[in-house]
This record gives C-alpha cells, sequence and structure tokens, in this order.
C-alpha cells in the first residue's frame, strides 16, 4: 500500500531541476490523548509486599472470570471457593495460577552453589500447576495443558476434588478480550511507524546505516516525489524500547581495579548522545513517541519509566518528542494503541511451551492481562491500590517490540472485538519497521539494508512489499 | 477520688473497643493483605474495589488522625 501509492506518481528522479520545488504538508495530528497515566508512578515506596498486587488482581479479576464460567458452562454453575469444595461435586473455582517448575532459578536453591547458567526455556515435564485463592491452594491436574500456562495468570476451572486432595479440571477458561470502543472511521491513509531495537552504541556499522535510512524516509529526504508524498502520511512514530544495545550496560569496569577505569566512560554516555542526534532529526519532522526498553537507562521494574530530558538536549528543543512509559498506551486519530517493549512477551517465552511471540502476544490479550508473571519472575513495582496491567478496555493495535521477526495477524474477541496485533522486530537484527495503517487497520513491514561488506547477493533493497 | 476514677476507665474501654474494631477489620480476609499500608489506605482501595467495608472502620480512623495506634496496621512493628 505505502508504495504502490509512491508508485503511482511519475517519476522525477533524474528530472532537469525546475522553478517549482514540491513540498508535502504532513498529515496534521487530529487527535491525540496519551492514556498511560496508571503506568506512571509518583512516589515510590518498596517498603510493602507483593501480595497486595496478587489480591487486587484476583479481586479485579474475579467477576470478569464468573461472566465467563456461566458463558462457557451455563448460568446454573456454582462458582465456589476452595474452602467451600465438597468431594467428587462438579463446580468452577476461579484463582490464581501458580506453576512449580524444579528449574525455575531461585535463590533459596542456589544460595551456596554457583548459580545455574541462563537458558532459553525453563519448563520441564515435572513442572505442577497449582491453583491459589484468598485463602487455599489446591494442586490441579487433568485436561489442562501445564507447560503452556504460567504463573500469576487468573482463570476459572471447571471439575471436581478428587480424593488424593488434587483438583480434577475437565475446562478451563479466561477472561478473554475486554469491551472495546469502536474507532471512528477515518477518511485518508494515516500511518503510525513502529521501530524497535535500534540497539545504538552496539558497534555494528550496519545498524547504523538502516537507522539513518529510516530517518531519511520519514523525513521525506529519500526517493523521489512519490516516497515523498507517502511518507508524508507516516503521522507518528513510536520507537519501542531497546534504543540502547545490550553491550552498553557492561559491567566489565566493576571487577577492574578503580585506577584502571579512572578516566573510562560508561558505554551509554556515546550511545545516548547518538540517539539525542537521532532524535533530533526525527522529531523536526514527526512527532516521536520514545518507549524506554530493557537496556535503555531507567529503572528496571516495570512500568518503566520515562527517560529524563536532560540526556536529550538537543531533541528535547521541540515539543513533537515525546518521552513515554513502558508500557504506553495512547489514541491516536480515534485509534487505540497499547503496547510494551518486549519484556512481558520474552519473560512468557521463557517459562512456556509457546514459541511464537505472535501467539504469546495474542495469549497474554486472551487473559486480558499484559504481564501475568510480574511479579514472580519479571520485575514489577508493588502495587497495592490496583494491577494497571489488567486491560479496562481493548486496544484497536497491540504491539510488543523487540521480537525475533516480524509478525502481524487480526484477531476477533468474543463481543466482535477486532484488534490488530503487531510484533516489532528488533530493528538491530533485522532491519525492519512496521507501517500500521489507521484507516484499514493493516500492517506492513519496511526493511532497510546497504551494501554491507559480507553482503554477496543484491536482495532486499528499499522498501518492502 | 471517686469521680476521677469513674471517669477513666471508660474513655479507656471506649479505645479499647475501637482498637478491637480496627484489629477485626486488619484480620477480615475479604479486604485483601493489611501489612505495609495504612489502614486508611486499605479502607480506601476496599472501597474502591466496591468490597464494601464497614463505614464505623472509617469514622474511627477519622476521629484519630495522626495516632499510629489507630492508622497503622496490627503488624506494623515487624518489618514487612
Amino acid at each position: 500500500m505505502f508504495s504502490e501509492q509512491a508508485a503511482q506518481r511519475a517519476h522525477t528522479l533524474l528530472s532537469p531541476p525546475s522553478a517549482n520545488n514540491a513540498t508535502f504538508a504532513r498529515v496534521p495530528v487530529a487527535t491525540y490523548t496519551n492514556s498511560s497515566q496508571p503506568f506512571r508512578l509518583g512516589e515510590r515506596s518498596f517498603s510493602r509486599q507483593y501480595a497486595h498486587i496478587y489480591a487486587t488482581r484476583l479481586i479485579q479479576m474475579r467477576p470478569f472470570l464468573e461472566n465467563r464460567a456461566q458463558q462457557h458452562w451455563g448460568s446454573g454453575v456454582g462458582v465456589k471457593k476452595l474452602c467451600e469444595l465438597q468431594p467428587e461435586e462438579k463446580c468452577c473455582v476461579v484463582g490464581t495460577l501458580f506453576k512449580a517448575m524444579p528449574l525455575q532459578p531461585s535463590i533459596l536453591r542456589e544460595h551456596n552453589l554457583l548459580p545455574q547458567p541462563p537458558r532459553s526455556k525453563y519448563i520441564h515435564p515435572d513442572d505442577e500447576l497449582v491453583l491459589e485463592d484468598e485463602l487455599q491452594r489446591i494442586k490441579l491436574k487433568g485436561t489442562i495443558d501445564v507447560s503452556k500456562l504460567v504463573t500469576g495468570t487468573v482463570l476459572a476451572v471447571f471439575g471436581s476434588v478428587r480424593d488424593d486432595g488434587k483438583f480434577l479440571v475437565e475446562d478451563y477458561c479466561f477472561a478473554d478480550l475486554a469491551p472495546q470502543k469502536p474507532a471512528p472511521p477515518l477518511d485518508t491513509d494515516r500511518f503510525v511507524l513502529l521501530v524497535s531495537g535500534l540497539g545504538l552504541g552496539g558497534g555494528g556499522g550496519e545498524s547504523l546505516l538502516g537507522t539513518q535510512l529510516l530517518v531519511d524516509v520519514v523525513t521525506g529526504q529519500l526517493g523521489d516525489e512519490g516516497e515523498q508524498c507517502s511518507a508524508a502520511h507516516v503521522s507518528r512514530v513510536i520507537l519501542a524500547g531497546n534504543l540502547l544495545s545490550h553491550s552498553t550496560q557492561s559491567r566489565d569496569s566493576i571487577n577492574k581495579a578503580k585506577y584502571l577505569t579512572k578516566k573510562t566512560q560508561a558505554a551509554s554516555v556515546e550511545a545516548v548522545k547518538m540517539l539525542d542526534e537521532i532524535l533530533l532529526q526525527l522529531s523536526a519532522s514527526v512527532p516521536v513517541d520514545v518507549m524506554p526498553g530493557e537496556f535503555d537507562p531507567t529503572n528496571y521494574t516495570l512500568p518503566q519509566q520515562p527517560l529524563h530530558p536532560c540526556m536529550f538536549p538537543l531533541a528535547t528543543a521541540y515539543s513533537t518528542l515525546q518521552l513515554v512509559t513502558n508500557p504506553y498506551q495512547a489514541t491516536i486519530d480515534g485509534v487505540r494503541f497499547l503496547g510494551t517493549s518486549g519484556q512481558n512477551v520474552s519473560d512468557i517465552f521463557r517459562y512456556s511451551s509457546m514459541e511464537d511471540h505472535l501467539e504469546i502476544l495474542e495469549w497474554t490479550l486472551r487473559v486480558r492481562h499484559i504481564s501475568p508473571t510480574a511479579p514472580d519472575t519479571l520485575g514489577c513495582y508493588p502495587f497495592y491500590k490496583t494491577d494497571p496491567f489488567i486491560f479496562p478496555e481493548c486496544p484497536h493495535v497491540y504491539f510488543c517490540g523487540n521480537t525475533p521477526s516480524f509478525g502481524s495477524k487480526i484477531i476477533r474477541g468474543p463481543e466482535d472485538q477486532t484488534v490488530l496485533l503487531v510484533t516489532v522486530p528488533d530493528f538491530s537484527a533485522t532491519q525492519t519497521a512496521c507501517l500500521v495503517n489507521l484507516r484499514s487497520l493493516a500492517c506492513q513491514p519496511i526493511s532497510f539494508s546497504g551494501f554491507g561488506a559480507e553482503d554477496d547477493d543484491l536482495g532486499g533493497l528499499g522498501l518492502g512489499p | 477520688m471517686d469521680l476521677r476514677a469513674g471517669e477513666e476507665p471508660q474513655p479507656r474501654d471506649e479505645e479499647e473497643a475501637e482498637l478491637e474494631l480496627l484489629r477485626q477489620f486488619d484480620l477480615a480476609w475479604q479486604y485483601g493483605p493489611c501489612t505495609g499500608i495504612t489502614r486508611l489506605q486499605r479502607w480506601c482501595r476496599a472501597k474502591q474495589m466496591g468490597l464494601e467495608p464497614p463505614p464505623e472502620v472509617w469514622q474511627v480512623l477519622k476521629t484519630h488522625p495522626g495516632d499510629p495506634r489507630f492508622q497503622c496496621s496490627l503488624w506494623h512493628l515487624y518489618p514487612l
């Protein structure tokens, strides 16, 4: 769609210079509201246990699950607490899952031994599922996929308790998609560019060329009038995390003696300067939202707070630059966007048998929770009032950054909700970004590459299909 | 002498009854965990979630602001 529009215009490259230079005005931002307020932390207090976040999660999700249970198993199904269970009586129980994994890294098992080396997946055939409600817990067995589920998911199980004290599950269900407000129809094509994993400071010159090409396409300095006209339809750019590379976090200087490391600078200083220059070029032309990621200089626990504006002295001169939280939620021209920098999906990937990041993204939407493994295996702030990661309403575009490959899918919910799921790939590895068309809710990848020293084939130049 | 002896036990009895009410509120499992947050925070959280916490507890908390015996939970002297 993007390049088809570009191809329709007459070619103007290599034509003699003319008196009039065509200028294209970028599509104005009709409406934009940032609804990430639930993810902003004010005063932070860490003198609380995580029991509060689990208790509020269960209390908030219980009514949704009881509704779904009645839809699945009839309105007469009895929803009981674990303490009210009678043996052999079929009923439904709502609770939080806990998966006991022998391979899960635990300080209690490792305190006097060497920690185990990191693995890509920590699942094991001996994993067990335990359901916990407000007062008790019970082991689950039966038709429930132990390897796929993760700790922290709230679900409803239907079955009965057996003589051995375990609950035999016959069926189970999740809270499924939240209610969705329909998006108002748009009359012109407007695009939002999603990029993640710029990986600056990583030492690779290849990805810098790709990043510069990306910036040039968006600011309209690349291509002839057709491409410039199409680029003018990009109304917003969202950078979904990992702007700095993993190697900027190297901690070699901690182990060296002070006299050797006195004059060394953290690798992230140079990388942030490069990022500032790139953001300056981008924000001079298009509104940019910058989300922090796993390797960026902000707090580690979710929700990550916006990067501090003092790090970007050049780019913050423009009001189009917005530093936002991770997860990020906003309404752009009536289309609700919700996305993270990928820590939630990659954490579920480590503790579940699901292989496809797009499948995991869809699964988090179906369980109605952005990141069920927080705070168990993913760092999280100890909230006590509410769990802000529960979806209050269903977004129209749900994305996650820093995935190994691009993927997009449109899914439907039980109440006719339509969501476009996008997994934004890591730009430093794949040189691919995503363009979301707000009018048709379609997504296409756009890849950039140059002729590297190792490249023998000439494929992959210019705009993608 | 008699008047003073008669006055003191009554306010203390009332206070004891109020503290007992607050302790029962702390131990009620319906409103979630009680450690690490003040009783007023827990009451407001229960109210926002629609759990209908007893209004008497709020009355007692409002009449003794700043007194840690009333405001802090049963376990506040224990770390975390």
